[in-house]
């Protein structure tokens, strides 16, 4: 089973409701962190959790999803569609 | 012979993530990337990873780059194209379709190849490296495919991983190695007695301080002869024997080297407007205070960023971080933080973890933490890294330490990650 953490994206006006970070895949390569770091953060097993998944915008949120070496940050838009990984 | 503003010879993460700063920082200045590989920028760590390796994630998944990113960012990637020759006063760089770019600021992000087998009959069919997305596509044909006798020569991460995926599905693995245990020296044989455990208990057979002296087989891999004279049957062989930095054409243009290129915390080397990033780079990190190649992704990628953020002016900025990469498989989880050698003049802390199957070491040099590695708690890990910021004297907690009644998660109070701070530095 997948070690799945959701987050729940409320920011005005974002085509993304849904961030999801598939632990398993996460190897703490930090990519993300240094494009958002007002999102993501580590936790003490060096896994990446957001911290506020409303604090960047809808380009920042993607780009730092991009940034992950491993894919293991999942977005999802209102209607529930992943967008990315396509 | 083009000219442009900046070259940057590698397309992998250093070089990549350097033109991408570089764009950021200067909208008009021209940006060359060289690449010896015939691909866009792509995950390197994927390569081994379960899920991808057996297409349970999309192939495409590795790529990091697209078409449309090159040319939106107005930068152009030559691809298949090794650079062959480096005239530094002329500021010039070779390439092997003949061609030659002319350069105001060059950036050496060469990166690691993978260190070719050498040994009678190796160039048999039935062998297989892992370095490149081509070398990993191969290696995933064959994974998915009919199961079959391999046998993997190193015990490194790459091996660890690779073997997990294999014996998942139904191969039969046999492991040489030259080294006594497995991730040796990177792990102590305490942490990995129970690792090598369960490779056993799978039925994977482990072959110490030997080496392989002839590749049997007529054209196509049959087996193995060892230097002790056994001979071992098998259809494919895995030898994932570290990496070379091939280092010899820059030398010849006066860039200092020695294992790798040399540089100073500012990613410049000693030639005037040349800068090196990413696996190749053998640079002064001013948090480990210490001359380091690091060769892991998170090292490459912020490398590569500092020096696009110097070579465009953006800043000055050293590079400083505690790196951390971590493997998995067959459940253990193992993390190395910071410079984990284990070097003569340094004290290794074994820190008792009451844990099944889980192990903690910390390395300590001149009072101070340099590193640390982890079986199975990877929540020490930030607790590592924060300590090796922190720069703490731990000269009258080591026994502390040894007997578990200093707990390491106290040590530090909570402060942000490492990357964060570094981000916070550039921000000031």
């Amino acid at each position: 089973m997948a070690d799945l953490r959701e987050y729940p994206r409320t920011a005005e006006g974002s085509n993304i409701s849904k961030v999801v970070v598939d632990r398993d895949l996460c190897i703490a390569a930090v990519s993300c962190i240094a494009v958002a770091g007002e999102v993501w953060e580590l936790d003490d097993e060096n896994k990446v959790v957001a911290k506020d998944a409303n604090a960047a915008d809808d380009a920042t949120l993607i780009a730092s999803a991009e940034a992950c070496p491993t894919k293991a940050i999942l977005l999802f838009d209102n209607s529930g569609a992943q967008i990315f990984p396509k | 012979m083009q000219y442009y503003t900046y070259v940057i010879i590698g397309g992998g993460i250093a070089g990549t993530t350097a033109a991408e700063t570089i764009r950021k920082n200067d909208p008009v200045g021209s940006i060359a990337i060289v690449s010896d590989e015939p691909h866009n920028c792509y995950s390197r760590v994927l390569l081994s990873k379960p899920k991808w390796v057996l297409g349970e994630q999309p192939f495409e998944n590795v790529w990091l780059k697209s078409d449309a990113w090159y040319r939106e960012n107005n930068i152009h990637l030559f691809k298949g194209i090794r650079a062959t020759e480096l005239q530094s006063g002329a500021k010039i760089v070779t390439l092997s379709d003949g061609d030659s770019l002319q350069y105001k600021k060059l950036l050496l992000a060469t990166g690691a190849h993978s260190r070719k087998w050498d040994v009678k009959g190796s160039d048999k069919k039935g062998i297989y490296y892992l370095r490149t997305v081509d070398d990993a596509t191969a290696i995933s044909e064959v994974a998915q495919g009919e199961p079959k006798r391999v046998i993997m020569i190193g015990s490194a991460c790459v091996s660890f991983e690779i073997i997990e995926i294999l014996h998942s599905r139904g191969f039969t693995v046999t492991e040489v190695m030259r080294e006594r245990y497995f991730f040796e020296p990177q792990l102590s044989p305490e942490e990995v007695a129970p690792i090598e455990k369960m490779l056993e208990e799978k039925g994977i057979e482990i072959v110490r301080e030997v080496e392989v002296a002839e590749v049997l087989g007529d054209t196509q891999v049959t087996g193995v002869r060892l230097s002790n004279g056994r001979e071992i049957p098998c259809d494919i062989i895995l030898p994932f024997i570290g990496v070379e930095l091939p280092v010899g054409w820059i030398q010849k243009a006066g860039v200092a080297t020695h294992k790798g290129i040399y540089a100073n915390q500012f990613l410049e080397t000693n030639v005037p407007d040349v800068w090196t990033a990413g696996d190749t780079t053998e640079c002064w990190d001013s948090m480990l205070e210490e001359t380091v190649i690091m060769g892991n992704w998170m090292s490459a990628r912020l490398q590569g960023e500092i020096a696009g953020k110097n070579m465009s002016n953006a800043t000055k900025e050293p590079f400083a971080q505690v790196s951390f990469h971590t493997s998995h498989g067959f459940g253990f989880q193992i993390g190395w933080t910071g410079d984990v050698r284990a070097l003569e003049d340094r004290i290794v802390i074994h820190y008792p973890t009451p844990l099944e199957n889980s192990h903690c070491r910390i390395i300590i040099a001149k009072g101070k933490v340099m590193g640390g590695t982890t079986v199975n708690r990877p929540d020490l890990m930030g607790a590592i890294t924060k300590l090796i910021k922190a720069k703490v004297d731990m000269s009258d907690k080591l026994e502390g330490l040894r007997d578990g009644t200093v707990d390491i998660k106290t040590l530090v109070a909570p402060v942000v990650s490492p990357i964060s701070q570094t981000l916070s530095q550039h921000q000031e």
